[in-house]
C-alpha cells in the first residue's frame, strides 16, 4: 500500500489549512527531537484491517525515504503489528523515542502525547500497549526512555479486509510530510 | 461405551470448560461424568471455523505462500514454506539452488526456535515453575519476569532471535514473504549474516541450559504420569532415518515403539492417513489408515519426533537426545514430556542455525531455477513447530486453485488431546467439585501439545476462564468463571465458597 506522491502533492497542496494543525499538533516534538542525538521511531499495526494499517503505511513511507539514515544506523525504526514481550527489548534510556499507530478511540485526527509506565501488567494478552510495554521494560531492568511520545492517528474502520478510510489517509498524507520534515531537520543537525 | 456415544444418558452429566486459557484461539472442553464421578469421555470442541481449504479456491497458485500464512500468527512461516515446496513442484522445480534451499531452511529453523521458545518459556512455563501454589492470576509469563527473571529473559531473548532470523530473511517478522515458485526472492547480506552471528553468540549458551531446565522440571517434579498416553507416531525423516524439520520421507511408529511404515513419499500421504469427521468439532480427526479408526490417532510435534528419529544429527542435540531416551523409557509418554523433547529440537535449531549461518552458499547468486514440466497437483510438506504439516493443492489449466487439503498439526494431535484431558480428569476430577487446579491441569495437558488452536495469534496472559455445566438436553445448569481481572466469580445457581470452587450440579 502506498500513497501516490502527485495524490500527496494535490492534496497537501490544497490543504494547507490541514496541513498546518498538524504540524501544531507536531510541535512539541519538533522542539523535543532537536536536543536529541538518537531518534527511534516505533510503528504498529495490521496492514489487512483498514485504519489499523497507518502505522504499516507510515513505516514503509519513511523507510523508503530515508533509506540512508537507516542503513547508516542513525535513524532507527522499528514495525510490528502488535507490540510483543520482546520489543520491550529495543528500548533504551538514551534517545528519543515515537510510538506511531491508529487509535480508535473518538478525537482530533492526529495526536499526540506521553506515555507513562503502567504499573499492572499482570493480567494481560499478548499484545501490549506502549505503556505496558514500558512497564515490561522496567520489570526485566531497563531504564525508561528519556522522551517519549505517542502519535495515535485516529481510525475509524477496523474490520478485517476493510480498506483504509479517506480521513486516515488523509492524516497519513500529512503525517508523512511533516514526519519528513521533522527527519530532515533533525538528521542536520545531528548527522554529519 | 464407545468414546462418541452414550446411550444411558440419564446417568451422565456434562461438565463443559469454556474457554480454555493461556491457548489461544477459541477451545471449549466438555467431560461426560457417570453417576459415580468417573469421568467417561472427554472432548476438546474446537469452535472456529476458518474455512482456509475452501476460500483459496480458485485464487491463482502463485498467491498460495502469502494467503496461507494467515492461517496462523505463531507459525506462519511454516505455512508460506509449506505451499512454497507445493508450487515448487507445481511447476517442476523441486530440486532448489543451494542458496535457496539453506536460505528456505535458515528461515524454517529461526521459526521453529522463536516458535519453542514462545512455547515453553512463555506460555508453559508459568505451570512448571509455580506449579499449583501460585494463584492463577500470577500464573502468567509477566509474574515470571518478576520471581524468575533471568530465566524469563533468556526465553525472550531466544525467541527475539528466532524473529531476527525471519526479518533479516522474510523482511517482516510476521507474514514476511521469501518462497517463490523455484526459489527465493532475495538472500540475505553479509551485514545482516554479521549481525545474526554475533546475536547467536549471546543466546547460544542458553539452548542447552533450555534442554537442562525442561529436564529438571520434568523428573523434578513427577511429571511422568502426567496425562500419560500412549499412541503411534508420525514424523518426517532425512534420508539417513535421523531428525528432520524441513524435506523427508514420512516414518510412523506403532504404539509400542515398532515401525509401521518408513520413508513414505510424503505425495502419498493420503494412501495412509485417512481423516474423519465429527459432528461435535470443526477439526478432523486424522488416523494411520493401516491401524484403524479406533487405534489409528498418533500424535505429531517435537516427542514424536525425537522418538521417531534414529538421530539428530548433531553431536550436542544427539547427546541430549540420547539423554532422553535414557531417562524415559519408550513406554513412559507423559504428554509433558513434549516439552523436554521440544528444548531439543530447539538446540537443533540453534545448532543447524550456526553452520547456516557460516555457510557462503547463503550469500549465493542463483536464487531461483529454471521451471520444469507442470504438474496438476502438488504436495508441500514440512515438519512445523507443533508437527507435521501436510498442503496438497490441485491445480486447473487456467492455474487456479481447484482444490486444497490442508493437514495441520493441531489436527493430527487432535484426539490425543482428547485423550491427554480425559487422563487428567479420570485422576483429579473428585467428586462433584471443579476446581481451579483440575481446570489448570486440563489447559497444562492442552499446552503441552499446542497453545495455538486457532492458528492465529498467542497469548502471555490469562485470559477470562469460564465454566459451564449443561444438562444432556443443552441447559446451563450452572455457570461460573474470572472476570477480567482473574477474579473467581459467580455467576448463576453454584454454590461456591470463597475458596474458589464451582461445584457441578448433577443432572
Amino acid at each position: 500500500m502506498k500513497i501516490d506522491k502527485a495524490e500527496m502533492s494535490l492534496v497537501a497542496s490544497n490543504s494547507s489549512e490541514v496541513l498546518g494543525s498538524t504540524r501544531t499538533a507536531l510541535a512539541p516534538l519538533q522542539r523535543a527531537i532537536r536536543s536529541h542525538n538518537q531518534l527511534f521511531i516505533f510503528f504498529c499495526g495490521n496492514p489487512a484491517r483498514g485504519d489499523d494499517s497507518a502505522g504499516y503505511l507510515l513505516y514503509e513511507t519513511l523507510k523508503s525515504t530515508h533509506n540512508q539514515l537507516i542503513k547508516n544506523n542513525k535513524l532507527n525504526i522499528i514495525y510490528d503489528h502488535q507490540w510483543q514481550i520482546e520489543d520491550a527489548l529495543e528500548l533504551k534510556r538514551e534517545g528519543l523515542f515515537l510510538f506511531v499507530d491508529a487509535s480508535a478511540r473518538p478525537g482530533p485526527p492526529i495526536c499526540l502525547s506521553a506515555i507513562t509506565t503502567a504499573q499492572n501488567i499482570a493480567s494481560t494478552s499478548h499484545s501490549l500497549s506502549p505503556s505496558q510495554l514500558l512497564g515490561v521494560a522496567a520489570q526485566v531492568g531497563i531504564e525508561p526512555p528519556e522522551v517519549l511520545w505517542q502519535l495515535g492517528i485516529t481510525g475509524y474502520c477496523f474490520e478485517l479486509g476493510a480498506q483504509m478510510s479517506p480521513e486516515v489517509k488523509l492524516s497519513c498524507t500529512f503525517l508523512i510530510q511533516v514526519l519528513d520534515e521533522l527527519i530532515e531537520d533533525w538528521s542536520a543537525q545531528w548527522v554529519p | 461405551m464407545k468414546k462418541d456415544e452414550t446411550s444411558d444418558t440419564d446417568s451422565f452429566r456434562r461438565i463443559a470448560i469454556d474457554p480454555v486459557s493461556r491457548v489461544e484461539g477459541h477451545g471449549k472442553v466438555t467431560l461426560l461424568v457417570d453417576k459415580h464421578h468417573q469421568v467417561q469421555q472427554a472432548r476438546l470442541h474446537i469452535v472456529e471455523f476458518r474455512g482456509f481449504e475452501r476460500f483459496i479456491q480458485g485464487r491463482p497458485y502463485w498467491e498460495l505462500p502469502m494467503i496461507v500464512q494467515r492461517l496462523c500468527g505463531i507459525c506462519p512461516v511454516s505455512h508460506h514454506l509449506a505451499a512454497g515446496k507445493a508450487i515448487d513442484m507445481l511447476i517442476g522445480s523441486e530440486q532448489l539452488s543451494d542458496t535457496a534451499d539453506k536460505t528456505r531452511r535458515l528461515l524454517h529453523y529461526g521459526q521453529v526456535l522463536q516458535s519453542h521458545a514462545l512455547h515453553f518459556f512463555h506460555l508453559a512455563s508459568p505451570d512448571l515453575l509455580f506449579g499449583d501454589g501460585v494463584s492463577a492470576n500470577d500464573r502468567n509469563f509477566i509474574h515470571l519476569l518478576d520471581c524468575h527473571s533471568e530465566i524469563a529473559m533468556k526465553g525472550v531473548k531466544l525467541r527475539k532471535f528466532g524473529q531476527k532470523i525471519i526479518e533479516a530473511i522474510s523482511g517482516k517478522r510476521v507474514h514476511g514473504s521469501i518462497a517463490i515458485p523455484g526459489g527465493i526472492n532475495r538472500n540475505l547480506s553479509t551485514t545482516q549474516i554479521s549481525s545474526l552471528q554475533q546475536q547467536l553468540d549471546e543466546v547460544k549458551p542458553w539452548l542447552q541450559e533450555a534442554v537442562e531446565l525442561a529436564k529438571k522440571l520434568y523428573l523434578g517434579a513427577s511429571h511422568q504420569q502426567f496425562a500419560a498416553i500412549t499412541s503411534p507416531i508420525l514424523s518426517m525423516v532425512n534420508d539417513a532415518g535421523e531428525f528432520e524439520l524441513y524435506h523427508g520421507g514420512l516414518r510412523a511408529r506403532r504404539d509400542n515403539g515398532t515401525l509401521l511404515f518408513d520413508q513414505v513419499n510424503y505425495c502419498d500421504y493420503s494412501k495412509h492417513i485417512l481423516e474423519e469427521v465429527k459432528p461435535w468439532s470443526y477439526m478432523k480427526f486424522p488416523f494411520l489408515d493401516a491401524l484403524g479408526k479406533e487405534k489409528g490417532w498418533y500424535r505429531v510435534g517435537p516427542l514424536a519426533r525425537v522418538l521417531n528419529c534414529d538421530g539428530m544429527g548433531f553431536p550436542v542435540s544427539e547427546q541430549a537426545r540420547i539423554d532422553l531416551m535414557n531417562c524415559c523409557p519408550a513406554s513412559e509418554q507423559s504428554s509433558l514430556l513434549y516439552h523436554w523433547a521440544r528444548m531439543i529440537e530447539l538446540l537443533y535449531c540453534g545448532e543447524a542455525i550456526e553452520e547456516l549461518l557460516y555457510d557462503p552458499v547463503l550469500l549465493g547468486s542463483q536464487l531461483t531455477v529454471e521451471p520444469g514440466i507442470r504438474q496438476p497437483e502438488c504436495f508441500g510438506v514440512i515438519e512445523a513447530p507443533r508437527g507435521t504439516l501436510i498442503h496438497h493443492y490441485i491445480v486447473d489449466d487456467q492455474d487456479l486453485i481447484q482444490k486444497a487439503n490442508l493437514i495441520v498439526s493441531t489436527t493430527s494431535n487432535n484426539q490425543a488431546m482428547n485423550m491427554a484431558i480425559q487422563d487428567v480428569c479420570q485422576k483429579e476430577l473428585n467428586g462433584n467439585e471443579i476446581t481451579e487446579r483440575l481446570l489448570n491441569r486440563v489447559e497444562m495437558a492442552i499446552r503441552a501439545y499446542d497453545p495455538c488452536l486457532s492458528c492465529a495469534t498467542h497469548a502471555i496472559g490469562q485470559m477470562p476462564l469460564q465454566i459451564e455445566v449443561h444438562s444432556l438436553s443443552g441447559d446451563v445448569v450452572s455457570k461460573a468463571g474470572r472476570d477480567d481481572t482473574g477474579a473467581f466469580s459467580l455467576m448463576s445457581g453454584v454454590s461456591a465458597e470463597s475458596t474458589g470452587y464451582a461445584t457441578a450440579h448433577e443432572n
